[in-house]
């Protein structure tokens, strides 16, 4: 009689059998998660560059600075005007960290290189001149807006807003879309994840899983609102936006604003004397 | 479709935000009037904002490789209404701007108006045109497409108008260096072959899901208000119709050929009208010049008036579904 041997599989078995890696059909969910990681990684917000014990400035006023200087260099067509405000910045650039000025440059730049390689083509429309000035202003204001960026937190951003008399509605709207950016985020990357693990089978089309995706993601984002409401009349709500208030010198402020203003006096009347 | 700083003029900036700023009081108004039936609105629409950004930053596949996103203002205007789509499209505009450098600070309005108002202002009339006949899905397909595409076209124009508005002794453009020949066939051709479909597709396999999966979230339009107030202004503005023979003058750019060639002469242009305009077609209408018969012309003003409207009215009568079936 002979012996089987128990222990020797069938053929079909014995095959090594390879999960076919399929790159190309889920290649967009794995580029959005990528992206997404990104953002929320980006959303978490170092803290502002300047040592507020030291020279605080009140939410507004650094948004009034952002505004006026920003207007000043979409305004002015002269090169030495130009120098003179990018002189300013560079001196505000000056009370960065090393880290974070490294931080600012390599951002800088890249935006730069976006703008000018839009604005290139231009160079055999209107010649040389047009182009540099353009390349200089817009890098200016990127810088400007950068800065901005790197040296203010969300929360002085909707404190600067309330200061500046921005309606309580669109505040709020505005500090609930930071807030649930993130929530919303990490469950749209968590359901993304999990299709891609899940999915074995090819979907009939990747559109209707992207429709299913965001169908899905607004039945959440109205349950969050839901909860969010309950939550809000809870706690009294009233239907203002209320916020910590700042407490800044207000010399500090009027200081930092004066380079500024005399900026703008300068730019409105020098033109009498031809400075502008 | 985000324009950056230094693209567009401060002027044109300036005069963006205006037009901008009526209708976001208008839209606050209706979104408080909104906030008074459904409470959860207000949260919903710092919500939707965060969903508006999620939607804009996600990469769609298209054919050849290449990925493009959607803005979702259709979408958003029928989900949680035009008015607070327009109120959260700005925030998230907003918030682009100023903490991700997506777009400008000065243009802010510009991109505003494009993206915040026209999109989902053009969307949501072809989706409630399309409801009424009865093709939602139809209409709102169409309403993405051409909402996307009006506000690219209406930013081609922004931007090709800037070398003409602001340029300087020598001609030499301020900002934006491409004219109208450039811009608007470049926003147009990508608008009109890739993000177009892709507006479109997404926003009806969203609200297809939506509407299977929980009908009851989907925006509900308030039931129409009395239109005796629109009434009163259409028999208003007919009446007031004849102030328009207070300029004696005739309006730039309507003349005749006889007073084309008058112009042209006392100008020392030339001493002819252009043969184009003497030798084409020079139609006679039924009451040329708003004048009937023999009848003062103010008369006939107010009556030309009146035709128009009634005709306009029938129209829209003739159009409409029938509120209650005849037995």
């Amino acid at each position: 009689m002979t012996v089987k041997q128990p222990n020797n599989l069938p053929d079909w078995l014995q095959q090594p059998n390879q999960l076919t890696s399929q790159p190309q059909r889920h290649n967009f969910l794995a580029h959005n998660q990528q992206h997404l990681t990104h953002l929320l990684a980006r959303l978490a917000q170092p803290a502002p560059a300047v040592n507020p014990t030291r020279w605080q400035l009140s939410p507004s006023i650094s948004l009034i600075r952002l505004g006026i200087l920003v207007l000043l260099i979409a305004l002015t067509n002269n090169t030495i005007w130009l120098w003179v405000l990018g002189l300013l910045l560079a001196g505000h650039l000056l009370v960065l960290a090393p880290s974070q000025l490294r931080r600012f440059t390599r951002s800088w730049l890249l935006s730069t290189g976006i703008a000018l390689v839009v604005v290139l083509p231009s160079y055999w429309l209107v010649g040389p001149a047009t182009v540099l000035l353009f390349v200089c202003k817009t890098g200016l204001i990127l810088a400007s807006t950068q800065y901005y960026r790197l040296t203010t937190t969300f929360q002085d951003l909707l404190s600067g807003l309330k200061a500046l008399h921005c309606p309580n509605l669109f505040i709020m709207t505005l500090a609930v879309a930071i807030t649930y950016l993130r929530m919303l985020g990490h469950y749209l990357l968590q359901t993304m994840m999990a299709l891609d693990m899940r999915l074995v089978a090819p979907a009939k089309h990747p559109y209707q899983l992207i429709g299913t995706l965001f169908g899905n993601l607004f039945l959440k984002s109205h349950a969050y609102a839901l909860e969010l409401y309950a939550a809000m009349e809870a706690r009294g709500f009233n239907g203002q936006y209320v916020n910590q208030p700042t407490t800044t010198n207000r010399w500090h402020d009027y200081l930092t604003l004066t380079p500024y203003l005399v900026l703008v006096v300068v730019f409105i009347f020098g033109g009498i004397y031809g400075i502008n | 479709m985000h324009i950056p700083d230094n693209y567009l003029s401060p002027a044109t900036c300036g005069t963006l935000v205006l037009a901008v700023a009526p209708v976001w009081t208008v839209a606050v108004i209706k979104v408080k009037a909104q906030i008074k039936q459904k409470r959860e609105t207000l949260p919903m629409l710092g919500i939707a904002a965060s969903l508006a950004f999620l939607i804009m930053m996600f990469n769609l596949p298209i054919p050849g490789g290449t990925t493009a996103h959607a803005v979702g203002g259709t979408l958003l205007a029928v989900l949680i209404g035009p008015w607070a789509a327009v109120l959260a499209l700005t925030v998230t505009l907003l918030l682009q701007a100023l903490l991700f450098g997506d777009g400008g600070i000065l243009a802010f309005g510009a991109n505003a108006f494009n993206m915040a108002v026209i999109m989902p202002m053009v969307g949501y009339a072809c989706y409630r045109l399309g409801e009424k006949l009865h093709h939602p899905k139809i209409g709102l397909f169409v309403g993405a497409y051409l909402g996307i595409n009006v506000a690219a076209l209406v930013a081609g124009i922004e931007l090709g108008l800037q070398p003409l508005l602001a340029h300087t002794a020598s001609g030499a453009p301020l900002y934006c260096p491409y004219g109208l020949n450039v811009t608007v066939p470049a926003m147009l051709a990508a608008h009109l072959l890739v993000a177009g479909w892709v507006e479109a597709i997404f926003t009806v396999l969203v609200y297809q899901f939506v509407h299977k999966v929980a009908p009851t979230n989907l925006y509900q339009a308030a039931a129409p208000q009395s239109r005796r107030p629109w009434l009163y202004l259409l028999g208003g503005l007919a009446i007031l119709s004849p102030l328009g023979l207070l300029a004696s003058n005739t309006a730039w750019g309507e003349w005749s050929p006889a007073e084309l060639k008058q112009r042209l002469v006392a100008e020392h242009i030339s001493q002819q009208a252009p043969q184009g305009m003497v030798q084409g077609l020079h139609f006679k209408a039924l009451f040329q010049d708003y004048t009937i018969g023999n009848l003062p012309i103010s008369v006939g003003y107010i009556l030309s008036a009146v035709t128009a409207v009634l005709i306009f009215l029938l129209l829209m009568r003739g159009l409409q579904h029938d509120s209650q079936t005849t037995k």
